[in-house]
């Protein structure tokens, strides 16, 4: 039976449990040893209920907590009798069967009992620097299975009636080469756990137990409720999306993840069945992760105006998966990369979809992003300073990515992955002074936002040598996106450049303010997975992939373009070649859009598009009917006309893509830096243009010779 | 000893003069955005009016002057401040941009949950205004790269072509090396003579580019407007007779000499409140409230802090305008709903609504009579009959007032004068009540267990309508309410600080570098609190800090340490950092053998100067009070005479039924129906509010 609570009180109360959990998220961070957790704050908290729904969590890695459910349920149903659950007791795990995003990622939950009532849960996930396996940082590329990674340890209980026990704290601190700092966070994660417990008991004693429980499950109710409605307003529609991942540590292979996203009346369904399957090597994901991206992003963009309460959401939310694909590994796969991996790709996928669903619904358009950075380059590094001292950690530039951009602004630049709001890129100076590194760069890239008629986000990029160091740093990288890009257009917004990873030519000396493209001309383009060596005379490179862009560039405002150019976001041969702007001016004193050139240049892209045929005169009025996107609408008679010039599409049956004029073009001749992998030329970059007024409508990455993906299909 | 104290505010500029015999003269006057010290004259020639003496007679007989003012936070606010430009080194120029990938911290609740509100904070710096400078310094303080200073020349000249007024430097590990950057002042010094220059190691010696920049380029950014301030007014005090200590409030708490303030004009930007909340303090001890909320409603905005277990909360890294910094500040809320907010209908919305335009103070709302069309929050307590004087030497045109609310607020809404007018208070005090729960559920605190302060020239018409709901053990309208910020800026002690970041050290193996860095900083501290000629002076406290963690720790905990080098022992240190830390993280969570580092010394110096006078309550009338008069006001649902009492007949102890007013010297208290009043014996007047 429910308990009713008061709205005062719920208020007051549900303001409390968020703080609560923020405030153990800060704990956690002030004891911590990693930069990881501190400086990135690569750590999230949650308060579950005692049934082990996750209800309240904080917003710095939401992947990380979406699932602590799965743990919970692990425990409950392995542990009630044998070894127990007792007031007191804390479980440890880096299981990602059991619920870890992966190995390096360790959760420490804890059951909050009042009295001998089991009221509630908490738990904490903190990113690790090692937690063991065959190399430096536990991502081994080229693991065959997880017998070849990092051991995960399922939920073991190693706080027992309040006390660590010594035995297991040294079984889990043996296998990692950084124990004083994995020691220090697990110390962080038991207070927090202490601290949440004593906090919510501490409620219960003022408000009633009955009251601090019914909370939470209002909590849940009501979000439910909200987001059902939010479905319900949203038209019914069926999207796809395919996403690639490339290289899988051993070779050059290519893995799809393809979600079929369907929203009928207020549930959503999910379809990741299609998807590839499962890599030899770790770039898998568990069903749990899959869970965590798939509802982060879920949360995230279909969510707003409402608590991002996961345990509301999976009601309406019915995930489809294959047991022995890319998203749902089956043990004893190994799944270490799959963070940077495939679950990456599965909230692209996500993204991109409900990205569509938002455009087809007028009340909606305004909240539609365009996918943003998803395959970040992530590497781990580990060696000895000069002093000696052992080092061992993961960098953070992988952060650099850009964001989509939006139906009315541009994407943010350099803002990281889309679940993780709350997450943050290291000071330099912090590194330099934890690491035996010296930067040359860290800047913004030029041209790397997605074009359209807003700009995906800008990534950035770096470049270091190691500094003060004893023999090589030994470094492994996990990638992918660099032969072809990930960050999606979206409403005919184009892709975003990809990521690149390099080094540079030995003994070539690296001068802050070098042409990154000019010191990779000469350089190795590291493959998407690799591990190997830093010598000393080395410098490694690397940038991320910005934010994909929103609608046709050729119509973002001139002003714009030149602004960007001023700001060196865009370079002027990219301001002619994607936006059709001609400027005049300088960097110093600023550039100004020549309005007859942009205008002449940008007629004549229109009339190229059409392969020389001089495009129809645009009617914004002219496609009557229901909207299904932003460029597109719906007669009566079930046929898709265009909506700036009325040309008829179709007939509703048909994926809308097969009756647009189409160019195609190799990604390589598109990016250069793409064009340094050979595997690059099995990827092409299709534009859609409207036959009739020749506004690209679409855009899409696809394997050369494949049928275009039906993205969009308007349910009868 | 005469103190001043004088705070510019929005809209108010007040005084509070206290003199050697427990007497206060009180001034509120109208600041101006064109010349603020000229109404700080103003106000405190208003001041020493009441103590029957001139501007100058005050003036010579005044030992400190100390003042809180908002120009450098106001030109933040409005960007009105210097166009800036950066050094930085080259190869970081992104480092503002980036701003460590921060698309959500600082949006409000509801932002933050909605991807496609997320944004960078605003530019401060144009992109080509930043400019990278070929040096390099390495974590150990090395120079890898010397600067190369033909190449920076050019950068400057490339600055002052684009007209920079004032220019920020930070260079990488400038906290250990500060070398290129002091010769880069000297660089700017040749080639842009009189242009502003602000240092990074000067003004933020804190390791971390990101937050020390921004901390920079924010001092640089009203460094210019400020500095002309503090030496105007300087010069215009020393002409009208002053020839004392001239001190300025600080956001992190306590007052400094005036012209060492004008080298970190970013130190003022908070000073209003901070003094409210100094004050603040002060009161809560006297009346043993440990935990306080404190209200401000003044012109233009409303703020609220906290006062915890005794102490006024800091933010370590605080944010201004969704910037960063890398200085701690005193930790106080704040939303733009004031007196002068402009109350309008929206009629896309179909809502009555008030703010975020404001009045200000010039115009100012309607009922000041200098211009303001449009109708404010205290044009609408002036037509229901709340206000019916103003501060200072402003005479109230209410007629223009209730015109204004019937023009643009009644009629559209088809509504009654009075109906507006009250819709009009209650939209702000929903708004009020929203940011005090803000400041206190969300964090965790439960508003029942604080007793609620109000003060600011407004608070005491509204503190009954946003508090009623809140369930605060009781509301306190202190003496000097309205003027509380002046008399926080009085009631301040000198203080300084000084902090060093190091290289990790063993306390056992780096003793005497721990001490010779200690009294570095202590002598910095005593020197600048050192009086200087025919300044006033005092003892002098020390509290030496070092910053320690667990090998390996990212994150530090500032211990205390013995006043003496001779008691400083490792030992002492790791034992007291033990101690803290599990007061803080929890029992059991150190390990004795894990070896723990120095990581950064401080030196905090205070100085008493003016310290708390309780004023008596006063009052001579036995029996119960009587009215001086009454007065017409929209109570209920209609418009009818209630009592008015002079605050100063009311004796310790009287008590007052609403519907009814408490006049005091420059506000009026609304004592709402269903509440009372009560003075107490140091002359605060308690709101019981059920």
């Amino acid at each position: 039976m429910e308990h009713q609570v008061d709205p005062i009180t719920f208020e007051i109360l549900r303001h409390r449990l968020w703080a609560i959990n923020d405030e153990a998220a800060t704990t956690i961070t002030r004891v911590s040893g990693s930069p990881i957790a501190t400086e990135a704050n690569d750590v999230n908290t949650a308060l579950m209920s005692a049934d082990g729904q996750v209800v309240v969590t904080g917003i710095y890695i939401l992947v990380q907590v979406v699932s602590l459910s799965t743990v919970i349920e692990d425990i409950q149903a392995h542990y009630r009798d044998n070894p127990g659950i007792r007031p007191g007791d804390m479980f440890i795990t880096n299981d990602p069967y059991a619920g870890a995003p992966h190995q390096p990622d360790v959760i420490v939950v804890a059951p909050i009992f009042d009295g001998d009532r089991l009221i509630a849960w908490s738990g904490s996930v903190v990113h690790q620097s090692d937690v063991g396996g065959p190399t430096t940082g536990s991502i081994n590329v080229s693991a065959r299975s997880i017998f070849e990674e990092s051991i995960p340890m399922p939920p073991l209980r190693i706080v027992e009636q309040g006390r660590i026990r010594r035995d297991i704290e040294r079984e889990y601190l043996i296998r990692s080469r950084t124990p004083e700092l994995n020691a220090l966070d697990l110390l962080g994660q038991v207070a927090a756990n202490r601290e949440q417990s004593e906090r919510v008991l501490a409620l219960c004693a003022r408000y009633g137990t009955d009251t601090v429980v019914g909370t939470l499950q209002q909590l849940v109710r009501s979000t439910e409720a909200r987001f059902r409605q939010r479905l319900a307003e949203l038209p019914d529609g069926r999207f796809r999306h395919e996403s690639y991942m490339e290289h899988d540590g051993l070779s050059d292979a290519v893995y799809p993840v393809r979600l079929t996203m369907t929203k009928v009346g207020d549930s959503l369904t999910l379809d990741f069945s299609q998807s590839a399957d499962q890599a030899l090597t770790g770039i898998n994901a568990t069903l749990p992760t899959t869970r965590n991206f798939a509802m982060a992003g879920v949360m995230t963009l279909l969510g707003y105006g409402m608590p991002w309460v996961p345990a509301g959401f999976w009601p309406a939310v019915d995930l489809v998966t294959r047991e022995g694909s890319v998203v749902h590994a089956k043990w004893p796969a190994s799944v270490a990369m799959s963070v940077n991996a495939a679950g990456q790709e599965v909230r692209t996928c996500v993204n991109a979809c409900i990205a569509r669903l938002l455009d087809s619904s007028a009340a909606h358009a305004d909240k539609v992003m365009a996918p943003g950075v998803s395959s970040a380059p992530a590497q781990t590094i580990a060696g000895h300073a000069a002093s000696g001292r052992r080092f061992g950690t993961m960098l953070l530039d992988g952060l650099l990515g850009g964001g989509g951009a939006r139906s009315s602004a541009d994407g943010a630049d350099v803002c990281g992955i889309l679940t993780s709001p709350g997450a943050a890129c290291s000071n330099i100076e912090v590194v330099e002074h934890n690491y035996p590194v010296l930067y040359g760069w860290r800047r913004e890239r030029t041209d790397s936002g997605g074009p359209g008629r807003f700009r995906g986000g800008i990534s950035g990029e770096v470049a270091y040598r190691p500094h003060h160091v004893d023999g090589d740093i030994d470094t492994t990288v996990f990638s992918h996106g660099v032969e072809q890009p990930t960050s999606a257009g979206t409403a005919g917004g184009e892709p975003a450049a990809p990521t690149g990873i390099l080094l540079s030519a030995p003994e070539t000396p690296l001068h802050a303010g070098m042409d990154a493209e000019a010191l990779a001309a000469v350089g190795t383009p590291l493959p998407p997975k690799a591990a190997r060596a830093i010598a000393p005379h080395e410098a490694y490179l690397s940038w991320c992939a910005g934010g994909g862009g929103y609608g046709d560039p050729i119509e973002r405002e001139p002003r714009a373009v030149a602004g960007d150019v001023t700001d060196g976001l865009v370079s002027v041969e990219g301001a002619w070649r994607d936006y059709g702007v001609v400027l005049s001016g300088n960097r110093d004193r600023g550039y100004t859009a020549d309005e007859t050139g942009t205008f002449r240049l940008r007629e004549k892209i229109r009339t190229d598009r059409l392969g020389g045929r001089a495009p129809m005169p645009r009617d914004d009025g002219a496609g009557t009917g229901r909207r299904v996107s932003s460029a597109l609408s719906r007669s009566d008679s079930d046929r898709i006309h265009c909506r700036h010039c009325g040309t008829d599409l179709g007939p509703i049956t048909d994926n809308v893509r097969l009756h647009l004029s189409r160019t195609e073009e190799p990604v390589g001749t598109r990016w250069p830096s793409a064009q340094r992998y050979p595997g690059a030329t099995r990827f092409v970059l299709r534009r859609y243009h409207c036959p009739g007024c020749a506004t690209q409508i679409d855009t899409e990455i696809a394997l050369h010779g494949e049928e275009p993906v039906w993205a969009l299909e308007v349910m009868p | 000893m005469q103190l001043i104290g004088v705070d510019t505010g929005g809209t108010f500029t007040d005084t509070v003069i206290l003199d050697g015999r427990g007497q206060a003269g009180i001034g509120k006057t109208l600041s101006s955005l064109t010349d603020p010290g000229m109404a700080v004259l103003r106000s405190v020639a208003a001041a020493a009016a009441q103590l029957g003496q001139s501007l100058h007679e005050v003036l010579a007989a005044t030992d400190i002057f100390s003042h809180g003012t908002t120009i450098g936070l106001n030109s933040l606010l409005t960007g009105t401040g210097a166009q800036v430009g950066l050094l930085t080194t080259m190869g970081f120029e992104s480092t503002l941009p980036i701003a460590k990938i921060n698309k959500v911290h600082g949006l409000d609740e509801l932002d933050q949950m909605e991807p496609t509100r997320w944004e960078k904070p605003p530019l401060v710096v144009p992109r080509r205004a930043i400019r990278g400078v070929r040096e390099r310094i390495d974590a150990h303080g090395q120079v890898v790269v010397p600067l190369d200073e033909e190449q920076a020349r050019h950068e400057i000249r490339t600055l002052g072509e684009q007209g920079v007024q004032a220019v920020a430097v930070c260079l990488l590990w400038s906290v250990y090396q500060p070398a290129h950057e002091q010769r880069l002042r000297e660089l700017l010094a040749e080639e842009l003579p009189g242009v502003h220059v602000s240092l990074s190691s000067e003004l933020a010696p804190h390791i971390g580019e990101y937050e020390r920049t921004m901390t920079t380029v924010l001092n640089a950014y009203i460094a210019p407007l400020v500095t002309r301030y503090i030496d105007e007014l300087d010069g215009a005090l020393r002409r009208e007779g002053f020839r004392g200590t001239f001190l300025l409030m600080q956001s992190g708490g306590g007052v400094a000499r005036a012209l060492q303030m004008a080298k970190r004009p970013l130190d003022t930007v908070n000073s209003g409140p901070v003094g409210g909340m100094a004050a603040a303090l002060q009161v809560g001890r006297s009346l043993g409230h440990p935990n306080v909320i404190t209200t401000d409603v003044g012109g233009t905005s409303f703020d609220v802090g906290l006062v915890v277990d005794g102490s006024v909360q800091y933010l370590p890294r605080p944010m201004l305008n969704r910037h960063v910094l890398a200085n701690p500040i005193v930790d106080i809320l704040s939303i733009g709903t004031g007196g002068g907010s402009i109350a309008w209908v929206d009629r896309e919305l179909g809502a009555l609504r008030v703010g975020p335009q404001s009045a200000g103070s010039d115009p100012g709302p309607v009922c000041y009579g200098r211009g303001g069309t449009l109708p404010t929050l205290t044009d609408a307590a002036v037509t229901l009959g709340y206000v019916d004087r103003l501060g200072g030497q402003l005479t109230l045109d209410r007629d223009a007032a209730v015109q204004a609310i019937r023009t643009h607020l009644a009629e559209p809404l088809g509504t009654s004068v009075e109906r507006a007018a009250e819709g009009v208070l209650r939209v702000a005090n929903a708004a009020m009540a929203d940011l005090v729960r803000r400041a206190t559920v969300r964090r965790g605190h439960d508003p029942r267990h604080f007793a609620l302060y109000a003060f600011g020239g407004a608070a005491a018409q509204y503190a009954g309508g946003y508090a009623a709901d809140l369930g605060c053990q009781e509301v306190v309208i202190p003496d000097l309410a309205a003027t509380f910020s002046a008399y926080g800026a009085a009631a301040s002690d000198l203080r300084t600080y000084a902090e060093r970041e190091l290289d990790p050290v063993d306390p056992a193996a780096g003793l005497d570098q721990i001490r010779s860095v200690l009294s570095e900083l202590e002598a910095r501290a005593r020197a600048e609190l050192r009086p200087g000629e025919g300044e006033v002076t005092g003892e002098v406290t020390v509290i030496r800090r070092a910053g320690v963690r667990f090998r390996r720790q990212v994150h530090q905990l500032q211990v205390e340490l013995p006043g003496s080098d001779a008691e400083l022992s490792a030992a002492g240190v790791a034992e007291r950092f033990r101690r803290d830390y599990e007061k803080v993280i929890g029992a059991g969570t150190t390990h004795s053998d894990t070896p723990v580092e120095v990581v950064s010394l401080s030196v905090e110096g205070r100085l008493a100067v003016g310290g708390l006078r309780t004023i008596p309550a006063g009052g001579v009338h036995e029996g119960p009070p009587r009215p001086t008069h009454h007065r017409t006001a929209w109570f209920d649902g209609a418009m009818g005479e209630h009592p008015v009492y002079a605050r100063a007949d009311l004796p310790a102890g009287a008590e007052v039924a609403g519907p009814a007013f408490i006049e005091l010297d420059t506000t009026t208290i609304v004592v709402y129906p269903g509440q009372r009043a009560v003075v107490d014996a140091g002359a605060h007047v308690r709101l019981l509010t059920s």
